[in-house]
């Protein structure tokens, strides 16, 4: 029998061995096209795409394109001499070299190198059109090879001069047999790759991952990246995201994402979507990326969107899955840390950040004074939100007083304000860790704790030397103008909030402070998610202050997140002489946080703790020291410093003895687990036994500082085995006892009559064995009942099912349920089913009600138009049918052909009853018909003027085969219209 | 009632001295649809020259300043084209499908030359009025722009082995067809630029050491060759300009291959000095107004290229580019 102690120390992925060679051109050998997209050996390949979802889609948009590549492409795959003519003209006329900013030519370089690729055999280029097109793309890349390790103005580091030198690799690898420039193609591809990786433009990528220009500026630079990466690895079996840097980019940009699917606006970026911009890593580089940014894309991007690259490049072969990806990171470079209860788009999101020195030190235009700061998203909705960012427009939202910052005597940190992240705890139950930074005169150390992956804890400790006021901010996406907030003592309350539509949300945010202070909402708040005009994109939103005053303060606050109307915790204040205290009760569960106040504290008062405790036993703590639990004679559990342990009291449910510790140099760890006699330890990447140098009971000393998050663990097996990273895999899933899915980690039943009853999803795990107490099944984020227990044949055994029963539920929305199992790895492996359905109408917001002026979900506008063409098309509060909207379509003058469009999943073969209401003094008509044009175009009867409301009905049959089909309002007349409660259903 | 139609199609841009320019040309786009525009120092709005054509680049002024040339796509492949600044008289000089010719130059104002070739060119020069043609240089060559002396005697190119390579400034005496290379040593020469009096030649240059510089703004004497060293920032992918009295060379400044902003010096090397205009991250390609009291130029702020045009003596700076994009500003002589 064979006992160790081993530590893991995981703060972000380090792949060691990733080789430099990635960046070493090799020669590009004779010149052969197509050669960017595809071989012409794989053409067949590419052709048999075509007929196929998603690629079907893609093709049809390519068809109707009048962009240079699309047409280029077209030609190639059909023979169409109209397309290859207009590409000949088109390469004869461009400036690919562009007038000096390289950010500016790389579309245009990247666009004419595509498409020349593409149309090379086209026997309708002569001698002179290559002799030509082949110049002005060399002179491109000469004027390119001169200034590619340079940055400055419209080339500067980050997004522009990336840009540009990729569209430089690109050209050269499509003219790697031109002879006749200064340098060869070898030498400008080489001098692309080297310019990108120039330090002075690779540094902007940290070597977390993090890109400090933000994610929206990584999605501009990924634009012509991403496609260049991909060519050159066709050309040379590269793939330059296997460099850390990039490869940990990936990653940062799947954790920086929302469950809503855009990104979460903290530093400077706004909210949008960048998982598109990965969308061509599926089909190159690990395997587990792949299936990780194809998850990515089925659960926020838009796979329906693509066109040439997507077509060719785009592996549908690859599952997506989340299997073995934590569902936490932590960023010790960029010192931020992005944590969520699950992968889904109604996980419970925390993101909080502090400040990379070297960020703060030397690139102040992208830094705000944001230290300390963090975002909230539960359940669909974002409750507490960062500043936003308006670009280059100005610095106005820099400032402290615009982020969830802590305000001193109403100063606050400035983007030159450094911070740490330190003491990272990764448990099951706990996640957390400290920002540790200095301003105004203060030190302060806030811990960010995400607690069973359901609320937050902050704690605040702050020492100052004199005393001062103190406001703790939270920022809301409450629009001053058309919501509100309630404040109750010391709780303040608000929902989610969408500022465009003053729209209130329908997940509630319960913010509670501990002890003595007193809650405010403030109006100095301006919020900029979603771009950069201040005029249009930016919304004064309510924020809330918690103020005290003293000299060395303490705030303990809880941040609970529910579904307006759902069965909360209890919040309870507990706060006496000694400490800041909250519980958080449900039934028998309770949590505890404490935070001291008293100035000389024991050894067994540690500065805080958080324990969890089922019928009122604890059975998890985690510990802030110095200090720990315990009595005077034996502490149970603690550390010597400002470290964190957390370790379960009472284990049992895992294989082993679970201690989480992180803390620094020479800190001494007390737990059950170090009093264990005769170890050592070692502490590395990976498990290693532990060297024991104190030998015999007592407290184990931290060798050198854990920053985390590190785990001690007590094993008898053997460190390779326990030590394994394989997620376990999903085998089947049954739902109903009916449809069964085979090796899927994703499905999406679409629109359903009824939701399922029951679902189950088998696991495997041939090697580790599942762990039969890790199941989780949750509904739309919200844990099931009684679904921890995965059914085994017994503890051994190689598969095991999770089954949850689906509550009834009957909103017409989309709905989530996510199964997750782990493994007895030391470090669960943890592998997740996703299932969606949706109750949700066919016809989206056929009411009108939500979106404002711009119903969500319609396209509104005019087909075709003539100069005089005026019209006006909005969803207004005019005597609505129902509701408080109905939309309204005002034709003017001109050429009127005015529609109002949503597309539809309507199944050819089926018929369909479209019902509505209409109004007007003018006739309109309902239409079905394909996005491209093609093929059956039907419209119901003509919809008479009437002063009145009056209903109407429409039944057709769809023969059409096209993928995407659309239903639209239309109107081609001078006069006005109102629509309201559209539906439309199947007819059985 | 015709006077009135004829009005309305009056292009506003009628008085000289002009700035003509390449417009249309979006920061992300390979501008396919280029077009020559024509605006007056008066402050009228920018006129096309090129309707109706496609990519058109390269204007250059006739002696006059009353017709210009440039090129474009219009059936076929490139042609060369003349017009008055108003855009009237237009005519395609070359009207040759078959043939990719650009770059053209006035030698005087019945007599163009031009490259002609796809990517490796012949220096051509072309009589306006009697349609001939007559080859200038012997072997093909990747060509600079062609600009004459004053005197309409003498042809100025740079050319090169290499797409981009280093090369040589040669002088082509247009009435003997000889060809002198003026330079000694091969290297990467702008555009060459003739001083009003034609008797020395002004160029940027970079890998060839002159006065102990291997990169800079220089003059060579046009009968020797000898060089003189005005400035060591010079930028070998612009062209410099003249004063019209000759005392002053503005140019593209820059010590590596980005970050451009534009500079002057005078002849004797004496008075430098940098634009002192502030609306743009980057600027290029001066071009001296005909008075030397106006200097345009390119500039680029938030994703868009502008020409501007500064009194150097008020230090006023307007934009010419009034609603679109443009480059290379090229200042009538008249």
């Amino acid at each position: 029998m064979r006992w160790t102690v081993a530590l893991l120390a995981l703060a972000y992925t380090i792949p060691t061995q990733q080789a430099d060679s990635v960046w070493d051109a090799p020669d590009l050998g004779p010149e052969q096209h197509p050669r960017l997209l595809f071989s012409p050996d794989e053409t067949e390949a590419i052709k048999a795409r075509l007929d196929r979802a998603p690629y079907a889609g893609w093709w049809e948009g390519v068809q109707l394109s009048s962009g240079m590549v699309e047409r280029a492409l077209t030609w190639y795959l059909t023979g169409d001499r109209d397309k290859a003519e207009a590409v000949r003209e088109r390469l004869l006329r461009c400036n690919p070299a562009g007038y000096h900013c390289s950010c500016g030519v790389a579309d245009a370089l990247q666009g004419v190198a595509e498409a020349y690729d593409l149309i090379y055999n086209y026997d309708g280029l002569s001698e002179t059109d290559h002799r030509v097109i082949r110049a002005k793309i060399a002179n491109a890349c000469e004027r390119l090879y001169l200034s590619a390790l340079e940055s400055g103005s419209g080339q500067h580091p980050g997004n522009q001069r990336t840009r540009g030198i990729c569209a430089l690799g690109t050209a050269a690898i499509v003219l790697a047999g031109y002879e006749d420039a200064a340098h060869t193609p070898d030498e400008w591809l080489q001098r692309a790759l080297d310019g990108i990786r120039d330090e002075p433009n690779f540094e902007f990528w940290r070597p977390d991952g993090m890109f400090i220009e933000g994610p929206g500026y990584s999605s501009f630079t990924l634009a012509t990246m991403m496609p260049f990466t991909r060519y050159y690895e066709n050309a040379s079996g590269n793939w330059l995201f296997d460099d850390p840097r990039l490869s940990n980019a990936i990653e940062y940009t799947i954790h920086i994402t929302q469950p809503d699917g855009v990104c979460a606006a903290i530093g400077t970026t706004n909210m949008q979507n960048v998982i598109n911009s990965l969308k061509l890593c599926v089909g190159a580089g690990s395997e587990r990326q792949q299936q990780m940014i194809r998850w990515a894309l089925e659960e926020w991007g838009s796979i329906g969107s693509g066109g040439v690259r997507e077509l060719c490049l785009f592996d549908d072969s690859v599952q997506p899955s989340m299997a073995g990806v934590p569902t936490s990171r932590y960023y010790t470079t960029t010192q931020e840390a992005a944590m969520r209860s699950e992968w889904s788009r109604n996980a419970v999101a925390l993101w909080f950040k502090s400040k990379d020195p070297w960020l703060a030190k030397t690139h102040h235009v992208y830094s705000h004074g944001d230290v300390g700061s963090f975002v909230l998203h539960a359940y669909g909705e974002l409750l507490a939100v960062d500043a936003g960012y308006d670009h280059w427009v100005s610095y106005d939202l820099y400032p402290p007083q615009l982020h969830n910052t802590l305000l001193v005597d109403g100063e606050g940190p400035v983007n030159e304000t450094p911070g740490t992240i330190e003491n990272i705890i990764d448990a099951p139950y706990v996640r957390s860790a400290d920002i540790v930074t200095e301003y105004a005169g203060i030190k302060l150390r806030r811990t960010f704790l995400l607690v069973e992956g359901e609320f937050v804890v902050i704690i605040d400790d702050i020492q100052a030397d004199e005393e001062h006021e103190y406001e703790w901010q939270i920022h809301t996406p409450v629009s001053r103008e058309g919501g509100e907030i309630e404040i109750d003592g010391n709780r303040a309350s608000w929902t989610g909030f969408d500022p465009k539509a003053d729209t209130p949300g329908k997940v509630a945010l319960d913010v509670y402070w501990a002890g003595p202070v007193e809650v405010e909402a403030v109006e100095t708040s301006r919020w900029q998610p979603y771009g950069s005009d201040p005029k249009t994109a930016s919304y004064d939103n309510w924020a809330v202050v918690a103020r005290q005053q003293g000299k060395d303060v303490k705030y303990l606050t809880v941040l609970y997140p529910h579904a307006v109307g759902a069965a909360t915790r209890q919040v309870t204040d507990r706060t006496d002489d000694e400490q800041l205290s909250l519980t958080v009760d449900r039934e028998q569960e309770r949590v505890w946080a404490t935070v001291s106040t008293v100035a000389d504290r024991t050894e067994s008062t540690p500065r805080a703790k958080l324990h969890g405790d089922t019928a009122s036993s604890p059975w998890w703590y985690w510990i802030a020291g110095p200090g720990g639990v315990g009595d005077e004679d034996v502490q149970l559990a603690g550390v010597s410093a400002e470290g964190v342990i957390a370790t379960e009291m009472y284990p049992g449910r895992h294989v082993e003895d679970p201690v989480h510790v992180a803390g620094p140099e020479g800190m001494e760890v007390t737990t059950g687990l170090a009093r264990r006699p005769g170890l050592a330890w070692h502490i590395g990447e990976k498990w290693r036994p532990v060297d024991r140098t104190d030998a015999g009971a007592g407290p184990l000393t931290l060798p050198e500082a854990i920053v985390g998050p590190a785990q001690l663990a007590w094993t008898r097996r053997p460190l390779a085995e326990a030590g394994e990273t394989t997620p376990p895999d999903v085998v089947a899933v049954t739902i109903d006892d009916q449809q069964r899915f085979v090796g899927r980690q994703f499905v999406d039943l679409g629109r359903v009559a009824a939701p399922p009853w029951r679902v189950s999803v088998e696991f495997r795990d041939e090697g580790m064995k599942l762990n039969h107490l890790s199941g989780r099944v949750a509904l739309n984020g919200v844990p099931l009942p009684n679904s921890s227990v995965i059914a085994m044949e017994n503890r051994q055994a190689p598969t095991g099912t999770l089954t949850g029963g689906i509550p009834k539920v009957t909103d017409p929305i989309d709905y989530e349920v996510s199964f997750r199992a782990s493994d007895n790895a030391l470090r669960p492996n943890m592998t997740q089913f996703n299932l969606h359905f949706s109750l949700a109408p066919l016809l989206e917001n056929g009411g009108f009600e939500d979106g404002g002026d711009s119903p969500r979900n319609w396209g509104l506008g005019a087909w075709s138009s003539s100069d005089e063409t005026k019209y006006e098309s909005e969803a207004v509060t005019d005597n609505p049918h129902s509701g408080k909207r109905c939309l309204m379509m005002r034709g003017i003058a001109g050429g009127l052909n005015m529609v109002a469009s949503q597309v539809v999943p309507l199944e050819i073969g089926k018929t369909y009853r479209m019902t509505g209401y209409h109004r007007g003094d003018v006739g309109s008509k309902a239409s079905m018909c394909s996005q491209s044009g093609k093929n059956q175009y039907i419209y119901s009867d003509p919809l008479p003027p009437s002063d009145e409301w009056i209903p109407f009905e429409w039944e057709f049959t769809v023969t059409n085969p096209e993928a995407r089909l659309i239903i639209a309002m239309r109107l081609g007349a001078v006069g006005t219209v109102y629509y309201d409660d559209l539906s439309l259903a199947e007819v059985e | 009632m015709l006077l009135a139609a004829l009005l309305a199609f009056t292009p506003s841009a009628v008085a000289a001295p002009y700035v003509a320019y390449i417009g249309n040309v979006p920061v992300h786009s390979p501008s396919p649809d280029a077009r020559i525009m024509v605006a007056d120092f008066a402050g009228g709005d920018p006129v096309n020259v090129s309707e109706g054509l496609s990519s058109a680049r390269s204007p250059v002024w006739a002696p006059s300043g009353t017709r210009l040339a440039f090129e474009a796509v219009g059936a076929g492949l490139n042609d060369i084209y003349t017009a008055k600044a108003d855009g009237s008289n237009r005519l395609n000089v070359t009207d040759s499908p078959d043939i990719w010719e650009s770059a053209p130059c006035y030698i005087d104002e019945g007599h163009l030359a031009y490259l002609a070739g796809p990517d490796r060119t012949q220096v051509v020069g072309h009589s306006i009025n009697a349609g001939h043609t007559m080859r200038l240089t012997t072997d093909a060559a990747f060509h600079s722009p062609p600009i004459a002396n004053p005197e309409g005697t003498l042809i100025a190119v740079t050319a090169s082995e290499k797409l981009a390579g280093p090369g040589h400034i040669l002088l082509i005496d247009i009435a003997t067809r000889e060809i002198r290379q003026l330079t000694q040593e091969p290297a990467l020469y702008s555009e060459p630029c003739f001083s009003p009096d034609g008797e020395t030649i002004a160029f940027a240059f970079d890998g060839v050491e002159v006065e102990g510089s291997t990169r800079g703004v220089a003059l060579a004497d046009v009968e020797t060759g000898d060089l003189t060293l005005l400035a060591s920032d010079g930028y070998p992918l612009t062209p410099v300009s003249f004063s019209s009295d000759g005392t002053r060379i503005a140019y593209t400044s820059s010590v590596a291959y980005h970050n451009t902003w534009v500079a002057s010096v005078g002849v004797d090397g004496s008075d430098a000095e940098r634009l002192a205009v502030t609306s743009f991250h980057i600027i290029a390609w001066p071009s001296y107004s005909p008075d030397g009291e106006t200097l345009a130029y390119q500039g680029v702020y938030a994703a868009k290229y502008y020409i501007h045009a500064v009194n150097l003596v008020t230090g006023e700076d307007r934009r010419i580019t009034t609603g679109g994009s443009g480059v290379r500003p090229v200042c009538s002589p008249r």
